[in-house]
């Protein structure tokens, strides 16, 4: 399955956590700025052959993530419709924080939203925003899919974050939190400083073993919604 | 501190949230839309409006852009308000393609809405939310193949109050000049 990683999030870490390069390249925010531009021109392949990304771009900055949500709908539209004519059958956005802005744009784009939420107090003080947000952009976008929250950085050594995560599932119905909750590990850290991904790492055999299971969990969600809908 | 129920939120987070109002939001997301039911890719610029090609933003309106003239009577309630500014979109020049008008105030308080365009008011509150640090005064956005918001940032004796028009065409700066210029009128409750 042809698959694309997309940074839609101005600060550009999927690239920067990858190569070094990558802060040269063109990328999504480029294809917002510049009508012209091709799409082939930002793929960046990788070792997988099934597997391509594409960099933040040379236009991205924070103002560009901000502001009035609406402005960059119609390009994020054209980038998708661009993915799919290369052949692509799944696209990762991985957008910024906040439902406002580029962000609120691709999510309005998108088939289905995934959102990865920190275990701790405030993040899940902030979650009837995101609820509301997620309700707006429904209004643009009726056919997304709301797949669920994803716990991050969840340490079950820390009263506050195991209490956090037990609050997020309380609060929420059962089901919208995913069971698969990604720990806080000194691997990913590891895995960031050497640009490589987590689960080709010696020791990375438990890590790959936790996104196995939250892409398992993904993939019945959204049969799931197929099936609904 | 006392020791944490199970079957209540922790502390930290209890008095932040409304629990019952938050599953009513949450559980409205988990229900699919039917496919059927839904617009198709196609369908950017149907009435349910999913879609800008472009947002233009001018800093400058007319020297006396909503301000109110001295002999202005104070505005009271919002029902007030809202007749007024129902005057004020019964006014508006034959010219000016308007399909539609609502308004906000500064906090983002619908005070009029000629219609249904509640899809629209999380646009008019971003925007609101992004000039209040900018001094943009009118921007422009399309929301379909023929449809435009226009909305303008007008000062008045209460506040600002921004005016949000659905047109079919984008609308000239004379255009512009003419709505920001007649609106204190209105609002003062006298007539033109």
């Amino acid at each position: 399955m042809r698959t694309l990683l997309v940074d839609a999030d101005p600060q550009g870490s999927v690239g920067l956590s990858l190569t070094r390069q990558s802060r040269m390249l063109p990328g999504f925010y480029d294809f917002l700025e510049d009508p012209g531009l091709d799409l082939a021109k930002l793929v960046v392949p990788t070792r997988m052959p099934t597997f391509s990304l594409v960099a933040a771009g040379q236009a991205s900055n924070y103002e560009a993530g901000g502001g009035l949500a609406g402005t960059h709908l119609a390009r994020s539209r054209s980038f998708m419709r661009s993915v799919a004519a290369h052949g692509f059958q799944v696209c990762l956005m991985d957008t910024a924080a906040g439902l406002f802005g580029v962000t609120a744009d691709v999510i309005a784009c998108c088939d289905a939203a995934l959102i990865p939420q920190q275990s701790e107090p405030l993040g899940v003080r902030s979650v009837p925003k995101m609820l509301e947000g997620l309700h707006r952009i429904r209004v643009l976008n009726p056919r997304l899919v709301v797949l669920g929250v994803v716990l991050t950085m969840v340490q079950d050594d820390l009263t506050e974050s195991r209490e956090a995560a037990q609050a997020l599932r309380q609060l929420l119905p059962e089901g919208m939190v995913f069971q698969t909750a990604i720990p806080r590990d000194g691997i990913y850290v590891k895995a960031s400083a050497k640009g490589l991904p987590v689960g080709i790492l010696e020791d990375g055999d438990i890590a790959q073993s936790v996104f196995d299971s939250l892409r398992s969990e993904v993939e019945t969600k959204w049969e799931k919604s197929n099936i609904l809908a | 501190m006392g020791k944490i129920e199970h079957s209540r939120l922790m502390d930290p987070i209890e008095s932040w949230v409304d629990p019952q109002e938050v599953k009513r939001l949450a559980e409205a997301l988990m229900n699919p839309v039917a496919r059927a039911n839904a617009p198709s890719d196609d369908a950017t610029y149907s009435k349910h409006f999913v879609g800008f090609a472009e947002a233009r933003d001018h800093t400058q309106l007319p020297a006396n852009n909503g301000r109110a003239p001295s002999q202005t009577v104070p505005v009271g309630a919002q029902g007030d308000r809202s007749q007024q500014l129902k005057n004020f979109r019964e006014a508006l020049p034959s010219p000016i393609p308007y399909k539609g008008f609502f308004a906000l105030q500064s906090e983002a308080q619908v005070i009029y809405d000629d219609g249904e365009h509640q899809h629209l008011y999380f646009v008019a509150r971003d925007w609101i939310k992004t000039r209040n640090s900018s001094s943009h005064q009118h921007v422009q956005l399309r929301i379909g193949s023929s449809d435009f918001l226009e909305m303008i940032s007008c000062q008045t004796h209460d506040g600002i109050v921004v005016l949000a028009f659905i047109v079919s065409r984008a609308l000239a700066s004379d255009e512009l000049a003419r709505i920001t210029r007649s609106l204190p009128t209105f609002l003062s409750g006298s007539s033109t």
